[in-house]
């Protein structure tokens, strides 16, 4: 899932962004409001971790902002404002969630999950479809009952997929999930990527709809 | 009645008019009936004459005194009833007082005060509102100090878990360097607290004149490892100038002006330069980095504020993480406050300005020279006995 940290304390951020990167996601890190701001109109996310105190503008007015114009992305408010009154002031600008700084990466991790669970629709928390499940709390995937071992680019794709079954995503789409600013992208990786998940899988696994993307299909509700 | 001393004086006078009076009634009565009786039986012989006169002479002042002397304890009593009236007001002032919580720091606001009491707690009041400022910039300052301490304590245990969980050596030895750096920040961050604490609790200072270049040489001397480590220059220009002041702060303050230039301003030369101007020593530090923007001068002054330049805020996010050190580490965002509040101890100002020519830093410290800030001292000590 690619993620916006949003945190101008360079050391913080730096380890924000190298744990969110362990957990599998795609980070783009902005130091200050305004970049926030940009990203987030120009670049698609599935999350936001967001710090209050910025330079620039301040992390409730991006908040603000965001929710003005609808947009529905999950928000993880990450702060050292520890009073009940901020925690209430975060909430109502938005958020959906609110963790207080020094918080443990584990548990930023989880509720990172359980946003995006929630923002997805998918009450349980491991994903099924097609015979796969995906459980992204411990990133075990299985295809029919026998586990697979799956690269971290593999298991990103996966996820994106897995999120909306039966929702086809485009190319473009596909590497917005898996790639931060910086990264390198191979002009077909996607297509190498989803070649090594049908072999690892099956080929039926995930379909290809020409002109419009790749789709995990969606289980007949029992 | 608001003055205390009228009320006082006013009920003294009716009590005792009305023994005087009570007194003077009764004395009149029996010295009338004294004369009657003398008129109705006037004395045979001369020697009768001179004892009617000395037993009515008595008589008289017999009865002067019997009625002072029963009225004397009434008197007392009433003066005690009296004064204790009086003092009504005062007691219920005590009453307030002692009732107050000890935070409770609003200004005592009493209807019927006493107009010899109303300076007193003028006084008491202005004291109230003084304490109660200083009572609220700490409370800020502890909160503000735990909120900075923060969020390097959350870097730490951030990167801890990254190094836990990292799956090569590269990066969890990049945590591990990043652990160190917080560390070494979180430790300047608490010297600063501690430093600016100090300033605060306005310990006694070891005033004495001194030339500002020693202190300027000194810290210059200090820093050039950390000016090598960041490719920068240091240069002190000719002149001096003497002031009165404490060593030992004056290096902290020059230290905190070379320091954000280093830490913050991505400069590659720092040029100190002292001289006389107008009667004040000007102590100048000018460099060629980032400068502070026009509209962020007067915010870099305030506790924990840190300009933007000084987390190295890039237009282009994500640029991914960069090394790290003493060049490119974030402040405390204390070190302006640190120098605006030494300056203030030293009778001094100081300003930010930007270079005459390119872009940069420019700190001017204003300080009084060495006589001009004895006759100051002596000035405001004069004020102070004339208050």
């Amino acid at each position: 899932m690619r993620i916006l940290l949003v945190e101008d304390d360079v050391l913080l951020g730096d380890a924000l962004q190298a744990g969110l990167k362990q957990a599998g996601h795609a980070v783009d890190w902005a130091r200050d409001g305004i970049s926030a701001e940009t990203a987030l109109a120009t670049e698609d996310y599935a999350a936001v971790v967001l710090d209050l105190g910025l330079p620039r503008m301040s992390g409730l007015e991006v908040l603000r902002k965001l929710r003005a114009k609808k947009q529905a992305l999950p928000v993880l408010i990450l702060t050292a404002r520890d009073t009940v009154e901020d925690r209430i002031k975060g909430l109502d600008a938005g958020a959906d969630d609110y963790l207080v700084k020094p918080c443990d990466l584990g548990e930023l991790n989880a509720r990172l999950r359980a946003l995006l669970r929630r923002a997805g629709g998918q009450p349980a928390p491991v994903l099924a479809a097609s015979g796969i499940t995906l459980d992204p709390a411990t990133h075990a995937v299985t295809y029919r009952g026998k586990p697979v071992e799956l690269a971290a680019k593999e298991y990103a794709l996966l996820l994106a997929l897995m999120q909306q079954p039966g929702r086809a995503l485009s190319r473009p789409q596909l590497e917005q999930h898996l790639y931060a600013w910086g990264d390198e992208i191979g002009s077909n990786a996607v297509e190498v990527y989803i070649h090594h998940l049908r072999r690892k899988l099956d080929a039926e696994a995930i379909r290809t709809l020409r002109g419009i993307g790749y789709v995990i299909a969606k289980d007949a509700p029992a | 009645m608001k003055s205390l001393r009228l009320r006082l004086v006013l009920l003294t006078t009716a009590a005792v008019a009305v023994v005087w009076l009570v007194t003077a009634v009764f004395t009149w009565r029996s010295a009338l009936h004294e004369i009657e009786d003398l008129l109705r039986h006037p004395p045979a012989t001369a020697r009768h004459m001179q004892k009617e006169r000395a037993d009515l002479a008595g008589e008289i002042a017999e009865h002067l005194l019997l009625p002072m002397l029963y009225a004397l304890p009434g008197l007392a009593l009433v003066l005690v009833v009296a004064v204790g009236f009086s003092l009504r007001p005062l007691r219920r002032l005590t009453d307030e007082v002692a009732t107050r919580a000890p935070d409770r720091l609003t200004p005592i606001t009493s209807a019927d005060t006493p107009s010899e009491i109303v300076p007193l707690i003028r006084r008491l009041n202005a004291l109230f509102a003084e304490i109660d400022r200083a009572l609220e910039n700490e409370r800020r300052f502890t909160a503000d100090a735990s909120h900075e301490l923060r969020t390097p304590l959350a870097a730490l245990r951030a990167q801890a878990q990254v190094a836990l969980a990292a799956t090569d050596g590269a990066q969890r030895r990049h945590a591990l360097e990043q652990i160190i750096l917080g560390c070494d920040r979180a430790t300047h961050l608490v010297a600063q607290l501690l430093t600016l604490a100090r300033l605060d609790a306005g310990t006694p200072h070891a005033m004495q004149d001194l030339a500002l270049r020693r202190v300027a040489e000194e810290i210059l001397a200090m820093s050039a490892g950390d000016a090598i480590a960041c490719h920068c220059d240091l240069v002190l220009c000719d002149g001096d100038a003497r002031v009165r002041g404490d060593a030992l702060l004056l290096e902290v303050l020059l230290r905190n002006l070379v320091e954000n230039s280093l830490r913050h301003g991505g400069a590659t030369r720092i040029e100190v330069s002292i001289a006389p101007e107008d009667a004040r020593a000007v102590l100048t530090v000018v460099d060629n980095g980032r400068g502070i923007p026009v509209d962020q001068r007067e915010r870099v002054q305030q506790r924990f504020c840190r300009g933007a330049g000084a987390v190295r805020l890039d237009t282009v996010p994500g640029a991914g993480a960069r090394g790290h050190n003493f060049c490119s580490s974030a402040g405390s965002g204390l070190g302006l406050s640190i120098v605006g509040r030494i300056a203030e101890l030293h009778g001094g100002t100081f300003e930010i300005g930007s270079p005459a020519a390119g872009n940069g830093a420019l700190v001017r410290l204003f300080l009084p020279l060495a006589a001009t800030a004895a006759n100051a001292a002596g000035a405001d000590r004069r004020r102070t006995a004339d208050h």
